[in-house]
C-alpha cells in the first residue's frame, strides 16, 4: 500500500510539473490551450534526441530540454497566442487543436510513431527497499526533483518581482496594467516558463509515461483536469489535484486494474460538478 | 401597498460594501427616480431589486410579497423588468427578432418549437406597434450590432417596454440617447400608464426634473435623502455631496 | 448593412437545389454510394452538434459519446435478434437522448471552462467504459456481425450502398426540415439569443438552463440517430465512435462549414470528408499536418467558414 502511495505521488507530482504551467497560462490569460501536452512531448524529443544523438548525460539533457522548450513557447506566445487572448473559447480550442495536430505529425515524421527508448544513467535505476516495501529510484528522483523546482518556483512567485506582478496580474490584469505593470511581458515570461516546466515534465517523463508521437493526445486530458480540478490560475490548486489524481488513478489501476483509467476519469467529473470553479480557483 | 419595497439591503463584495442598509419604497404607479454620485450603489440595488444580485442581508417586497430569494427570471415573470445601463442586447440578431423574442417570452411562447417567427402574427403586430413608437420602425430588420449606439439604446428600452410590466426598472434609460430625442424616449416611458410603476437611475438632472415625481438620493449605499425634486434640490445635504460636480440644469 | 426579415418556412430554390443534387449523386455516382453515405451520416452528426453549439453556444468536446451510445444501442439491439431498421433507429435515438439529458443538468451548471471540461469529461468516461466493458461492445475489436433486416421489409442493405445512401439520405432529409423549422421557431430564437447573451435572457424571464437542457437532449438525441446509422449501415460498431478524435473532427467539419446555419454542418462535412478521403488516401500524415494548419490558418482569417466565404463573396451576410 504504501508502494502504491509512493507510485501514485511521483506520477502525480511529475503530472503537476506539466500541468502547473497550464495553470498559470489558463489562469492568467484565459486561454483554453489544449496544446500544451505538445510542449510535454517537445521536452521529451529534445531530451531523447540529446542522450541518443549528442550523448548528452541525461541530468544536463534535462535543463536543455527545459531550455529548448521554453524558448519554443516563447515563440509560439509571440507569434501566435497572443493574438488570440481575447477570443473565443470555440477559436482557442480549435486553434490548439490544429497546433497539437501539427506537432503530432511533425513528430511522427520526424521520429516514427513507436514509443522512444529511454535509457537511465546507472545510478538512477534500480529499486531501494525499506521496511518490506520497494522504492524505485527514479520515482524518488522524481519526487525530489519536482519538489525542488516546486521550491524553487513557490520563492519566485512569492519573493521576486517578477513573482509579484504575476501574481497581480492573475489576480486583476486590468488593474495591474493600470499600476504600469508590463502584463504583455509578464504573460511572454509566464508562458515561456509554463511552457518550459512541461518540456522538462516530458523529459522526466519519459520513464514512466512513455514518449511517442500521439503523447499531445494521450495525456491532453490529464493536464486539463489537474488544472481544471485544482483550480486554474493558482499553483497551489494543482499541485493538490495532481497529487491527489496520481494516487487515485495508481491505486485504480492497481487495485481494480479492469477500471482502467475510468476511475480517474469519473473522479474528474465527480470533483467538476462539486467544485465547478476548481479546489483552489478564483472567480473572475 | 406599495408596489416595490426594501428593508436592510445590504451587499458585500468583500471587504467593500456597495450597498448598506438600504430601506426603499416605491409607490404605485410612481415615477420615481434614484440619484447619486458614481459608486454609490445606484446599479448594484437595481441588480438586487431584479434579482441578478442576492444581497448580503434584507428583503425585497414586490406588491406586498416577498421575493427576495426568486430568481431573475421568475420576478420577471411576476411583472418587474429592468434594462442595463451598457446595453445588453444579442448582437447578432435583427431588432424585430430582439423584441419578438421579449413578446414571445413574455407570452409563454418560448418553448414553441414548430410554428416559424414569420407566423406569428400577434407578437409581430405587437412589435411593429412597439418599434414605431419609439421610432425604431426603419431599423427592423436590421442586424442590432450594426446599428448606432443611441438606436441600441432604443432597443435595450423596446425590450423593457415589451415585458408589458408592472414594475419597471430603468438604468439611466438616455445614456447613450442624442440629447434632442432622450427627451422623447423618457416621454415614451413616462406615457406608460399609471399601473406601471417605474424607478429609473439618471445622471440627467434636467430630466430627473422633468419626468420624477419622486427622488431618492443614495450616497455610499445608504439613502441620504428621499422627497420631491424641488425639495432635493434644495437639500443642503445633497447639494453638498454634489459640489465640485459640474451642475448640469 | 445586413437586412434579414424573421424567419419563415419557406425554402430558397437553392435549397431545393442542393437536395435533389444530394438525390441525383446516387445516380450520378454510383461507384460512390458507400462513401455517399458515410458523408450523409457525419453530415446528420454534425447537424447535431450545431444544435449544441451553433444554437446554444455549448462548446462540446465529447459529443461523439452520444453518436457512441447511438451506434452500440443500435448495433446491440440487431446482435441480440432485434434488426428491424427503423425501430432500432428509434431505440437508439431514445437512449442517446436520455444519456444526453442526464449529462445536460452537469453540462448547464458550470461556466465556460468547467462546462468544455465537463463535456470532455464525458466523452473520455465513455470510451473508457466502452473500453473495458470488452465482453458486451467487443472492446478494441469492435461489434461485428451485425445482420440488419431489411428496410420496409423489401430493401436489403447491400454491400453496394444502395440501401444505405438512400436510407440514410431519407432519415438525414427529414431530420433537417424538422430541425430547419425548429431554428425558425420561438424555441429557436431563444437558443439564439442564448447564444448571444446569456446575461440577457433571465431579464426576459427565461429559464437559461431548462432550455440548454432542451437543446443538448435534442443534439444528443440525433447524435445518437447519426450513430445508429452507422452501425446499421457498415454493420460494424468500433471504439472510436466515440473517442476524442471523433469530437474533435465533427466540431472542426462543423465550424469548417459555418456554425449555427445548419446548411453549414453539411457543406463542411462533405468537404472535409472528400478532402480526408483524398488527402489522407495520399498519407495520413501529409493530411494531419495540413489539417493542423489548416485550422489554425482557419481561426485566424476564415471564421466564417465555408458559408462565411460564400456570403463574403454575395456581399452580404444572412444568417448569424
Amino acid at each position: 500500500m504504501i508502494g502504491v502511495l509512493f507510485d501514485g505521488l511521483a506520477y502525480g507530482a511529475l503530472l503537476f510539473l506539466v500541468s502547473v504551467g497550464l495553470s498559470v497560462t489558463m489562469g492568467l490569460m484565459n486561454f483554453v490551450n489544449l496544446a500544451h501536452g505538445a510542449f510535454a512531448m517537445a521536452g521529451g524529443y529534445v531530451c531523447a534526441v540529446a542522450m541518443t544523438r549528442w550523448g548528452v548525460p541525461f541530468l544536463a539533457a534535462l535543463p536543455l530540454a527545459f531550455l529548448v522548450t521554453a524558448l519554443l513557447g516563447a515563440l509560439l506566445e509571440r507569434t501566435l497566442y497572443r493574438r488570440l487572448y481575447g477570443a473565443s473559447q470555440l477559436d482557442q480550442v480549435l486553434f490548439s487543436i490544429g497546433l497539437t495536430f501539427v506537432a503530432i505529425a511533425a513528430a511522427t515524421w520526424a521520429f516514427g510513431a513507436g514509443q522512444q527508448p529511454m535509457r537511465l544513467p546507472g545510478f538512477l535505476r534500480g529499486q531501494w527497499t525499506l521496511a518490506g516495501t520497494d522504492f524505485g529510484v527514479y520515482r524518488a528522483f522524481l519526487l525530489a526533483t519536482v519538489a525542488v523546482v516546486s521550491g524553487a518556483l513557490a520563492l519566485m512567485v512569492a519573493r521576486t518581482r517578477f513573482g509579484a506582478r504575476l501574481r497581480a496580474a492573475v489576480d486583476d490584469g486590468v488593474a495591474a496594467r493600470g499600476l504600469g505593470i508590463d502584463v504583455d511581458r509578464v504573460f511572454s515570461v509566464a508562458f515561456a516558463l509554463g511552457s518550459g516546466l512541461a518540456g522538462l515534465g516530458g523529459a522526466l517523463g519519459i520513464e514512466v509515461l512513455g514518449l511517442d508521437a500521439s503523447f499531445p493526445l494521450k495525456f491532453m486530458v490529464y493536464f486539463l483536469l489537474v488544472v481544471v480540478v485544482g483550480g486554474a490560475g493558482s499553483v497551489r490548486g494543482p499541485l493538490v489535484a495532481a497529487l491527489l489524481l496520481g494516487v487515485v488513478d495508481v491505486a485504480g489501476k492497481y487495485y481494480v486494474p479492469q477500471a482502467g483509467a475510468f476511475g480517474i476519469y469519473a473522479a474528474m467529473v465527480v470533483l467538476l460538478v462539486a467544485f465547478p470553479h476548481g479546489l483552489f480557483g478564483r472567480r473572475h | 401597498m406599495t408596489a416595490l419595497r426594501t428593508q436592510g439591503i445590504a451587499k458585500r463584495f468583500g471587504a467593500l460594501a456597495a450597498l448598506d442598509g438600504v430601506d426603499l419604497q416605491v409607490a404605485m404607479g410612481a415615477r420615481h427616480a434614484l440619484i447619486g454620485p458614481n459608486g454609490a450603489g445606484k446599479s448594484t440595488l437595481i441588480e438586487v431589486l431584479s434579482g441578478a444580485l442576492v444581497p448580503s442581508a434584507g428583503d425585497v417586497w414586490l406588491h406586498g410579497q416577498r421575493i427576495t430569494g426568486l430568481p431573475q427570471h421568475a420576478r420577471v415573470k411576476r411583472g418587474l423588468t429592468r434594462t442595463f445601463q451598457i446595453t445588453q442586447l444579442f448582437p447578432r440578431l435583427t431588432v424585430i427578432e430582439c423584441v419578438l423574442l421579449a413578446l414571445l417570452e413574455r407570452d409563454g411562447a418560448g418553448w414553441t418549437a414548430w410554428r416559424p417567427l414569420a407566423q406569428c402574427g400577434e407578437q409581430l403586430a405587437e412589435a411593429q406597434a412597439l418599434m414605431k413608437r419609439l421610432g425604431l420602425a426603419d431599423d427592423a430588420r436590421r442586424v442590432v450590432g450594426e446599428l448606432p449606439y443611441g438606436r441600441q439604446r432604443l432597443v435595450e428600452i423596446a425590450l423593457g417596454l415589451a415585458a408589458r410590466p408592472r414594475v419597471l426598472l430603468l438604468d439611466e434609460p438616455a445614456a447613450g440617447i442624442p440629447s434632442g430625442e432622450s427627451t422623447d424616449v423618457l416621454a415614451v416611458v413616462a406615457a406608460l400608464p399609471r399601473d406601471v410603476t417605474i424607478l429609473f437611475i439618471e445622471h440627467d438632472m434636467d430630466l430627473v426634473f422633468r419626468f420624477a415625481e419622486r427622488v431618492t438620493v443614495l450616497v455610499a449605499g445608504r439613502i441620504l435623502a428621499e422627497g420631491p425634486p424641488d425639495e432635493i434640490a434644495r437639500d443642503e445635504r445633497v447639494r453638498a455631496v454634489y459640489l465640485g460636480v459640474e451642475e448640469r440644469a | 448593412m445586413t437586412q434579414r426579415a424573421p424567419a419563415d418556412a419557406c425554402w430558397h430554390w437553392a435549397e431545393m437545389v442542393f437536395w435533389l443534387a444530394a438525390l441525383a449523386a446516387f445516380f450520378v455516382f454510383p461507384g460512390y454510394r458507400v462513401l455517399g453515405s458515410q458523408v450523409l451520416i457525419v453530415a446528420l452528426f454534425a447537424l447535431s452538434l450545431d444544435i449544441v453549439l451553433g444554437f446554444a453556444g455549448i462548446v462540446s468536446l465529447g459529443h461523439a459519446a452520444f453518436f457512441g451510445v447511438g451506434a452500440y444501442t443500435a448495433g446491440l439491439l440487431a446482435l441480440h435478434g432485434w434488426n428491424e431498421p427503423f425501430s432500432g433507429l428509434v431505440a437508439a435515438t431514445a437512449l442517446a437522448g436520455l444519456a444526453g439529458f442526464a449529462v445536460s443538468w452537469l453540462v448547464v451548471r458550470g461556466e465556460d471552462l468547467a462546462r468544455l471540461m465537463v463535456t470532455l469529461g464525458v466523452g473520455v468516461l465513455l470510451y473508457e467504459a466502452a473500453n473495458r466493458a470488452a465482453p458486451i461492445t467487443g472492446g478494441v475489436d469492435g461489434l461485428s456481425g451485425i445482420a440488419m433486416g431489411k428496410v420496409f421489409g423489401i430493401y436489403a442493405f447491400d454491400l453496394g450502398g444502395r440501401t444505405a445512401y438512400l436510407y440514410s439520405l431519407g432519415v438525414l432529409f427529414l431530420v433537417f426540415a424538422a430541425l430547419r423549422r425548429v431554428a425558425a421557431s420561438p424555441f429557436g430564437l431563444s437558443l439564439q439569443g442564448i447564444r448571444e447573451n446569456p446575461r440577457r435572457m433571465p431579464a426576459l424571464g427565461v429559464a437559461v438552463r431548462t432550455r440548454l437542457v432542451a437543446a443538448f437532449t435534442l443534439g444528443a438525441a440525433i447524435a445518437g440517430l447519426a450513430g445508429a446509422l452507422l452501425a446499421q449501415t457498415t454493420q460494424f460498431v468500433g471504439l472510436d465512435t466515440l473517442g476524442f478524435p471523433r469530437s474533435a473532427e465533427v466540431l472542426i467539419m462543423l465550424v469548417l462549414g459555418g456554425v449555427g446555419r445548419l446548411y453549414g454542418a453539411l457543406l463542411g462535412t462533405a468537404a472535409f470528408m472528400i478532402a480526408q478521403d483524398t488527402l489522407a488516401g495520399i498519407d495520413p500524415l501529409y493530411w494531419q499536418f495540413w489539417l493542423g494548419v489548416a485550422l489554425v490558418a482557419f481561426v485566424f482569417f476564415a471564421r466564417g467558414g465555408i458559408l462565411g466565404a460564400i456570403d463574403a463573396l454575395r456581399g452580404t451576410r444572412r444568417r448569424p
